[in-house]
Formats: structure tokens, C-alpha cells, sequence
């Protein structure tokens, strides 16, 4: 990877995170991004302002209305115990993201560290990081967050330390990735040469230019979270009801589901949109940010 | 090739011996007493000695971890906490049933999403390419359990044609195939949309090489270019992203074997967090990792004994 297409993913990455606008223009011009963009600010803006969006509590109990199909009154029907299906999805939004964002940022954090660490001390340091990585990877994901699960308890701060430790390594692989390449760039030996200190070079000249494919994964990473939280929690290893997590919502909904269609469906209509939404987005980021794939894609 | 093979496979068994040292010391690692984070604060006094005894947790801590790893490189996984009978034996029971759901839910994947792929590619009708590419995006996001709670819902409850819960029999092919399908699509559906998206873009990337456009330039028919010599390199990368997408398939199945009843190497690991059977769940996590690690490695010397330009960079290097 050259120095100058670094410093333009560099460039872009910054402009990304500096001038939000800008961003969100480039994205709208694709169909698909702007679908996503939408998914991912009504979703937002549902779990922020949830009351606003249903007349019901979540764990608002009617239980002579149970299994409802959709209404006037219940816009998407009712639950198992006649808890309106609306409400306990849009306050399910706020677990949802409540849960994702934290666990994808503790680990791009922590990954992004030990990755820094790993690639700029090399040596043994790089060696043991390497195969502790490897290790860590060599589980699959979900039977790993199974087992940490069934240990540490089912809860919501459980998920997110579980998650985050699952994820973790991605971040640290591509960030050891990143800093192996941007530290043989020539600026940066002469920077060295210059006397300038290892923090100056890792926090000045290496962090910004490896800002880029981190956000990249991010962005991707944020659906696969979201539908793992739902998924522990639909096996009854995440969230535990009555907290309305998709997962939770969907559990409930299987138990009765040759009874009612309904709590089924409609949690999973919400799973699916929401991960389209943000996979969409993600891709026309990493399309966006990495200009050197879109060229290789439009001479197509 | 040899020096490759010989680094990999070592790196392979660090790998194994490592997440099992992990395994054995999983339950150290978590503060508290190991008893009580293994089977709550509620246990009763006889469950908690016979979790003492089998898991030998009243020895010093490294000589437990090297008992298990010893132990588990015997294929002894230790025992049942309520039964007593050997988990090695209860995971030779129920990991046919995951390793045939795997595997036929990968075959469908293949069947369906390759020639999706390689018709997206050469499709000329932009319509039809961009069909294929939101169905298969759309396919990519869509949940193994969402997929599966949505055929069971639609195909056992409403419409009453597949069967919902269980295995069926051995015994019975028939009656084993009925009781496949379902979960079967619902873990390929993922897949399908993922081997369509990697083939067409493959497919693409080849079509555009030099060798391909010789070929053009010779004159041979564009179904002998395609189908003898572009599918054939678009294919390689395939091989390495199918090993990747083990621990994938195996995670997918877990949700399967829930949804569906069915008995398998995640039903049973599923099961035994329920009843704090902390063997259980060590040894099917031990086992699903080890075939996971295995599965790369396959894919991994495939992908190089598929494609000889990657030793060819390796011997310049």
C-alpha cells in the first residue's frame, strides 16, 4: 500500500470524521446508502424518543388482549401476555443499540491498543500477540460467547464484555496490519530520523493513517453484533426478560408461535431491515472511504 | 509446498493446545469460587463435592489445566455431572447430526449460490445482475435463527408440509432427509447469498485478466472461456472463504438445533449451560473449536494446492 494512498485514506478518514455533512452528501447519491442511512436514523431516533412513538409500556400487561393479531389499538398486535409488540420493539431498539455500540467500541479500543503494540514494537511482542490472537480466533464465535455466558451470567453488561472480547482480535489484526505497513513509509523513518519521540510517530503520523479501515469495520461490524445480541438473548444467554431485547421478544413470540404469527414475525422483519440498513451503509462507507476499491469496481 | 505445510501444521497444533489450555483455565479466570461460578450460588453441598471431585478442583490449578489438556488429547472429555456418563461418548452421539447439518446446508449453499454467481457475472441484462445483488446482500443479513423461526413458521405451522420438531431416524432415510430441510435452507440461506456475491465478484475480477482476454483473442467460444477456464480460478478463492465459514456454520447450527429440536453438538451444549453441566459445555467447546481449527487448515492447503501461484510468490520470497 503506497504512502499516497494512505494519506488520501488518511484525508478521506478525517474528512469522514470531521465534517459529518460531507459525508452523509456522498453516501446519499447511492440508493442503497441512503436506504441504509434511513434505517440507521429512524433507528436512532426511535430509541431515543421511544415514548413518542407508542402510547403503551413495554411491560404494560393486558392480559385478556394476549396473542392479538394487529389493531387500531395494537398497531402490530399483542405478546404472550397482551404486552403491545410496537412498544416492546421500539424500547427494544434502545437494548439493541444500548448493547452493539458499547461492545464494538470497547473492542476497536482495546484491539486497536494491543494491534498498535504488536505492530510497531514487532519482535517477540508482535510473536505472542500473533498466536494469542490466533488462539482467541481459533473459537468460533457464537460456542465461544456461549460458554463465557454460561460462567459470567446472563446480562446486559455480561454481552457487551463478551462481545467485546470476541471482536477484539478483528480490531487488533487489522490495526497490527495497518501499522506494519504505515511504519516503513518514508515520513516516517524520517520523522525518526528527525529525533521525534515513539508516541509523537504512533499518535501524530501512524494513529490518522490507520483511522480509515478501522471506521470501515466498524461500520460492518455493528450488524453482526446487533444480531448476535439478539441471538443470545433469544436463547436466553443475553438479556433477560421482561427487558425488551429483540431476542427476548423473539424467544417469547417461538413459544407461541402455533398460536400467534405475529411476535414472531415482526421482531424478525425488525432484525432483518436493521441489519440490511446498517450492512448497506457499512459497504457504501468502505466504498466511500476506499477509493482505490471503487475505482476497481466501477471499471466494471 | 513442504516448509508451508510443516509451519502450518505446527501452527495448527499450537493453536489446539492453546485454546485448550484456555479451556482448562476458563473457570480460574472469573473471580470467585470455581464451584460457584460453574454451578451458581444456589448449588446444593452434594453437587458441589461431585463438581470438586470430577473436575479435580481442590489440585493445584496447573496441574488441573495439564490434566485436561492430557485428558482431552485421549479423547477424554471427562464426565456427566448428573449422569456421570462420559461427555466424549454424549458428543459422539450428537455430532453426526450437526456435522450432517453442516455439511448439507454448505452443499446447498454451493448448489444454489455458485451458479447464481457466475450467472450474475455473465449475465449481459443489467436488471437480472442487479436482482442477484440485492437478493444476495438481502440473503447475507438475514439471521440463521430469524431464517429458521421464519420456515418453521411458514412451512411447519401454516402450511403443515415439513415436519418442525426433531431428527427423524437414521433408520428411516426418508423420514431424516423430510427432517432436514428446513433447517438445512435456513443455515444455507446466509451462504447462498455469500457464494453468489464472492463468485460474481471473482468471476469479474478473472474475466478482466490476460489470459482470459488470449483467450477471446484466439477465438474460442465464451462458454469454453468461462466455464473451463475463468470458473475455474474464480472458484480457488472459494475454497479458503468455506473454511472461514465453519465456525460460522457451527454457530449458525446451534440456533438450528434450538429452534428445531433437533439433537446435535450445539443442542447439546445449549442444554447442559442450562443445567450447569460445566463439562459438558468444556468438552462441546473443545470439540467444536478443534473441528474449526481443522476445517481452516483444510481450506488453507487446499487453497495452495489449488493455486500454484501462491507457492510460486512463496518460493520467490
Amino acid at each position: 500500500m503506497s504512502g499516497k494512498f494512505l494519506s488520501s485514506l488518511a484525508d478521506r478518514a478525517r474528512a469522514a470524521v470531521l465534517s459529518p455533512p460531507l459525508l452523509l452528501r456522498e453516501l446519499s447519491r447511492r440508493p442503497t446508502a441512503l436506504f441504509g442511512l434511513l434505517v440507521m436514523i429512524a433507528l436512532v431516533l426511535v430509541a431515543t424518543f421511544a415514548p413518542v412513538f407508542t402510547s403503551y409500556g413495554p411491560a404494560e400487561q393486558e392480559i385478556s388482549r394476549r396473542l392479538e393479531g394487529p389493531s387500531a389499538n395494537h398497531l402490530l398486535g399483542t405478546d404472550h401476555l397482551g404486552r403491545d409488540l410496537l412498544s416492546r420493539l421500539v424500547y427494544g431498539s434502545r437494548v439493541a443499540l444500548g448493547t452493539a455500540l458499547p461492545a464494538v467500541l470497547t473492542a476497536l479500543l482495546v484491539g486497536s491498543i494491543l494491534g498498535l503494540v504488536a505492530g510497531y514494537s514487532g519482535g517477540w511482542v508482535d510473536n505472542v500477540m500473533l498466536v494469542t490472537l490466533d488462539t482467541t480466533q481459533a473459537f468460533p464465535a457464537v460456542i465461544l460467547t456461549m460458554a463465557l455466558l454460561a460462567l459470567l451470567g446472563p446480562s446486559i453488561r455480561n454481552v457487551i464484555i463478551v462481545i467485546a472480547v470476541t471482536w477484539m482480535p478483528g480490531y487488533a489484526r487489522v490495526t497490527r496490519a495497518q501499522v506494519l505497513s504505515v511504519k516503513k513509509e518514508m515520513f516516517v523513518e524520517v520523522e525518526r530520523s528527525l529525533g521525534a519521540s515513539d508516541l509523537y510517530l504512533v499518535l501524530v503520523h501512524i494513529v490518522p493513517n490507520i483511522i480509515a479501515p478501522l471506521l470501515i469495520l466498524l461500520a460492518m461490524d455493528l450488524p453482526s453484533v446487533i444480531t448476535m445480541e439478539a441471538g443470545l438473548s433469544f436463547l436466553g444467554l443475553g438479556v433477560r426478560p421482561p427487558t425488551p431485547s429483540w431476542g427476548v421478544i423473539l424467544s417469547d413470540g417461538f413459544s407461541k408461535v402455533r398460536i400467534s404469527p405475529w411476535p414472531v414475525v415482526w421482531p424478525s422483519l425488525t432484525l432483518t431491515i436493521t441489519t440490511l440498513g446498517f450492512t448497506l451503509f457499512g459497504e457504501a462507507l468502505r466504498d466511500y472511504l476506499d477509493p482505490k476499491l471503487v475505482g476497481h469496481l466501477s471499471r466494471k | 509446498m513442504h516448509i508451508y505445510l510443516l509451519k502450518r501444521l505446527g501452527m495448527t497444533i499450537l493453536v489446539v493446545l492453546l485454546s485448550m489450555l484456555f479451556l482448562a483455565s476458563l473457570v480460574h479466570l472469573i473471580p470467585g469460587d470455581p464451584v460457584k461460578v460453574i454451578l451458581g450460588p444456589r448449588a446444593s453441598p452434594a453437587m458441589s463435592a461431585r463438581v470438586r471431585a470430577e473436575m479435580g478442583l481442590d489440585k493445584a490449578v496447573p496441574i488441573q489445566v495439564f490434566d485436561f489438556v492430557a485428558n482431552a488429547l485421549r479423547g477424554d472429555l471427562g464426565r456427566d455431572f448428573i449422569t456421570g456418563e462420559p461427555v466424549a461418548h454424549l458428543i459422539s452421539e450428537a455430532l453426526p447430526h450437526t456435522l450432517i447439518l453442516a455439511v448439507s446446508g454448505l452443499g446447498l449453499a454451493v448448489l444454489v449460490g455458485v451458479p447464481l454467481g457466475v450467472y450474475a457475472a455473465t449475465a449481459s441484462n443489467s436488471w437480472v445482475n442487479s436482482l442477484i445483488g440485492v437478493l444476495s446482500v438481502s440473503f447475507i443479513t438475514v439471521p440463521a435463527y430469524v431464517a429458521g423461526l421464519l420456515l418453521l413458521l411458514v412451512f411447519a405451522v401454516e402450511l403443515d408440509v415439513l415436519p418442525a420438531l426433531g431428527a427423524g431416524e437414521f433408520s428411516d432415510p426418508i423420514d431424516y432427509l423430510r427432517h432436514l430441510i428446513l433447517p438445512t435452507s435456513a443455515l444455507a440461506i446466509l451462504w447462498i447469498g455469500y457464494l453468489a456475491r464472492l463468485v460474481r465478484t471473482n468471476t469479474l475480477e478473472v474475466r478482466n485478466s490476460n489470459y482470459i482476454r488470449t483467450a477471446f483473442a484466439f477465438g474460442l467460444r465464451k462458454r469454453v472461456i468461462f466455464y473451463k477456464y475463468a470458473l475455474r480460478n474464480a472458484l480457488i478463492p472459494t475454497v479458503a472463504v468455506l473454511g472461514v465459514g465453519m465456525g460460522k456454520l457451527l454457530g449458525g447450527a446451534v440456533y438450528l438445533e434450538v429452534i428445531f429440536a433437533r439433537p446435535g453438538l450445539g443442542r447439546l451444549i445449549y442444554d447442559a449451560i442450562a443445567e450447569r453441566n460445566y463439562t459438558i459445555v468444556r468438552g462441546g467447546v473443545a470439540v467444536a473449536t478443534v473441528l474449526f481449527v481443522l476445517a481452516n487448515l483444510v481450506a488453507d492447503l487446499s487453497y495452495h494446492y489449488l493455486d500454484p501461484r501462491i507457492q510460486y510468490m512463496e518460493a520467490r520470497q
